[in-house]
């Protein structure tokens, strides 16, 4: 094994990790101001590569697709919100995880109808499509891109949330609620603009993946599965928990690659499994009264 | 008033009756069981299909267990039907095990891996648990093509040899007809469904309810909680291990998708629609979901659009699933009776 391929792998892991977390940020956002469990987010990331692969199909440029796909995944949610999820925030989770399956597996099915059930992938922008010099390693200059973009991202979103009244309030939302809309604030409002913008992020991801991976109706199973783990590792509900999280599945998952192929999809499970006894009760516990 | 007085008089339903009465109910779900396997059998378009049914219904009920009676809400119990199935297949083919040791086999492997994926997942509440057993599905998921060599991978697990009923290498009798296969999945879900009824009617069970309704409080009485919420767990990866096995010995082969997300997804569906206020629910579930599909699935190629309506309708509109509407409706019928009553002795 060559430390190039060892470089490029980590290089890799970087990109995917912050891909992962832009997608878990948005799933922990909603549950901890609206304290509701999304499982059709999933579908809202292969909803927007399917969006960008239709505008593409239109002859719109890579990077207006980049921008409008998201936002139209945002409307979309937003409806959904204003329609349907809103009669669920006061229900059980369980009643929300079985609506929002209904809706995941209506999403991909309503995309298998319009576009056809095969993988495909989204082709990079011209200007992107070639190799730059890392070290001794050339890489894909469309996955520094990828880096740079959802970085900056990762940035505005944390300035966002700590340094605005729209992320005081949001904040102030996830710890009550109730408070924040006694204090005047249209709670329902914020509640659709964050789930509208967790969509946003969502799709946006999806289109950031659609040139590195290929896509099909039924992997917003796999991309739901990578947010959860993610939020499982780092905490649900912790705008940083996510992002270390994030990294550290992504990095895992790229040295599996390197030193175990077979494994590469199963071991950030047990990553999880590793995590989540640690953070148990049952070891610190036991550990403490030791 | 008086309807008011008569319904808080009568018992909730799955509540331990008085001891006189427990045996009368119990024949009554033997009954019930019994009757509603022969009236499938009939009316079914096949026998596979009547076959099948029943072997999503004792899936279904291992779900319920946990849903229903421990509140708990398991998006992976296709990970025990998935380990079942290629636990019982690898002993039909490899080990020339028959029916009944490669069903036993079925239920062991699922016991022992819900054992190990339940510690796991019980140790966080409420969300993340679900969220931890839908990820150890997707992680079941992947093993399948990990372990392509021994699973068979996308081709499935094959080499299955014609199945038998018997013991200790002494065929008794060749399961080679539809009618056979369904009378062993019959007997095994009247089996799952008396077990199941009786643990729900124990003090088991209702240890398992004080939890659904308020775990802290029955932690606060003294219950163990967690061992409690495990021994869920390990019954329902039993009862769907059998469930597993029972598709394989049916099939004649274990086929990949075994073990994937969708097995968890429609266990999980069936059992909200039935609904989870009662065992029969279970059963009542599995047929109209699988008659549905049957039949539309033939129809239309993406029937699961209505699937996806229905569910939402259910959460909106019918949270109580199929069961609930059937006790809606008995209870209006017996309004409607008592007015009728009142009026006819008022005359």
């Amino acid at each position: 094994m060559s430390s190039e391929l060892l470089l490029s792998q980590l290089v890799n892991g970087l990109g995917n990790g912050l891909i992962y977390f832009v997608i878990a940020v948005g799933f922990t956002l909603v549950f901890g101001l609206m304290n509701f469990v999304n499982f059709a987010h999933g579908a809202f990331v292969v909803l927007g590569a399917y969006f960008a692969f239709e505008l593409l199909e239109r002859e719109v440029s890579f990077w207006a697709a980049l921008v409008i796909a998201p936002l139209l995944v945002g409307a979309v949610a937003v409806v959904v919100e204003r329609l349907l999820l809103r009669r669920l925030y006061r229900m059980a989770h369980t009643y929300q995880i079985v609506a929002t399956i209904g809706l995941a597996i209506g999403i991909q099915e309503v995309c298998t109808l319009i576009w056809g059930p095969n993988q495909f992938t989204l082709p990079a922008p011209e200007s992107l499509s070639t190799t730059i010099e890392i070290g001794a390693t050339t890489y894909p200059l469309y996955r520094v891109f990828v880096v740079v973009l959802t970085a900056t991202l990762a940035l505005g979103l944390w300035l966002l949330l700590e340094r605005t009244r729209f992320g005081a309030m949001l904040r102030a939302g996830s710890e009550d609620a109730d408070m924040v809309s006694c204090l005047g604030i249209n709670i329902y409002l914020l509640f659709s603009l964050t789930f509208g913008g967790a969509a946003f992020l969502a799709a946006l991801a999806g289109v950031l993946s659609g040139p590195m991976r290929g896509l099909s109706p039924t992997s917003g199973d796999s991309f739901l599965a990578l947010a959860v783990v993610v939020i499982v590792v780092g905490g649900i509900g912790s705008y940083v928990g996510a992002l270390v999280a994030a990294l550290m599945v992504a990095e895992v998952q790229s040295l599996a690659i390197v030193f175990a192929p077979a494994f590469g999809e199963v071991v950030i499970y047990a990553l999880m499994a590793v995590v989540l006894l640690i953070k148990s009760d049952f070891i610190v516990g036991r550990l403490a009264r030791a | 008033m008086l309807e008011a007085t008569s319904k808080d008089v009568q018992a909730p339903a799955g509540a331990t009756g008085s001891d006189a009465e427990r045996p009368a109910r119990m024949r009554w779900a033997i009954v019930a069981a019994v009757v509603s396997v022969a009236a499938l059998a009939l009316l079914s378009p096949s026998y596979s299909l009547a076959s099948t049914v029943l072997i999503y219904a004792i899936a279904v009920l291992g779900c319920n267990l946990l849903l229903g009676y421990t509140g708990l809400l398991p998006f992976g119990q296709g990970v025990f039907f998935g380990v079942g199935a290629y636990a019982a297949g690898l002993s039909f083919v490899h080990l020339e095990f028959q029916v009944p040791a490669g069903l036993a086999i079925a239920m062991l492997v699922g016991m022992v891996v819900a054992a190990a994926v339940g510690s796991l997942c019980i140790l966080q509440r409420g969300v993340s648990f679900v969220m931890l057993t839908f990820a150890f599905a997707m992680m079941f998921g992947h093993l399948v093509y990990v372990f392509s060599d021994i699973t068979g991978g996308e081709n499935g697990l094959r080499g299955f040899p014609g199945m038998s009923f018997g013991f200790f290498g002494s065929r008794l009798m060749a399961l080679n007809t539809s009618q056979a296969m369904l009378g062993v999945i019959a007997v095994c879900f009247v089996a799952v469904y008396i077990l199941l009824t009786r643990v729900v009617r124990s003090r088991f069970g209702a240890t398992l309810m004080a939890i659904r309704e308020n775990e802290d409080r029955a932690a606060a009485i003294g219950y163990n909680t967690t061992l409690f919420k495990l021994m869920a767990f390990v019954l329902s990866g039993l009862v769907t291990g059998l469930a597993g096995g029972l598709y394989a010995m049916h099939l004649g082969t274990v086929p990949d998708t075994a073990l994937q997300l969708d097995i968890s997804v429609t266990i999980l569906i069936m059992t909200i629609l039935g609904g989870t206020g009662s065992l029969y629910g279970s059963f009542l579930g599995a047929v109209v979901y699988l008659l549905l599909t049957d039949y539309l699935s033939q129809v239309w190629d993406r029937w699961q659009i209505l699937l996806a309506i229905a569910l939402i309708a259910i959460v909106l509109f019918l949270r109580g699933g199929l069961w609930g509407a059937i006790e809606i409706a008995r209870s209006e019928i017996g309004h409607r009776a008592g007015r009728r009553r009142r009026r006819g002795a008022g005359q």
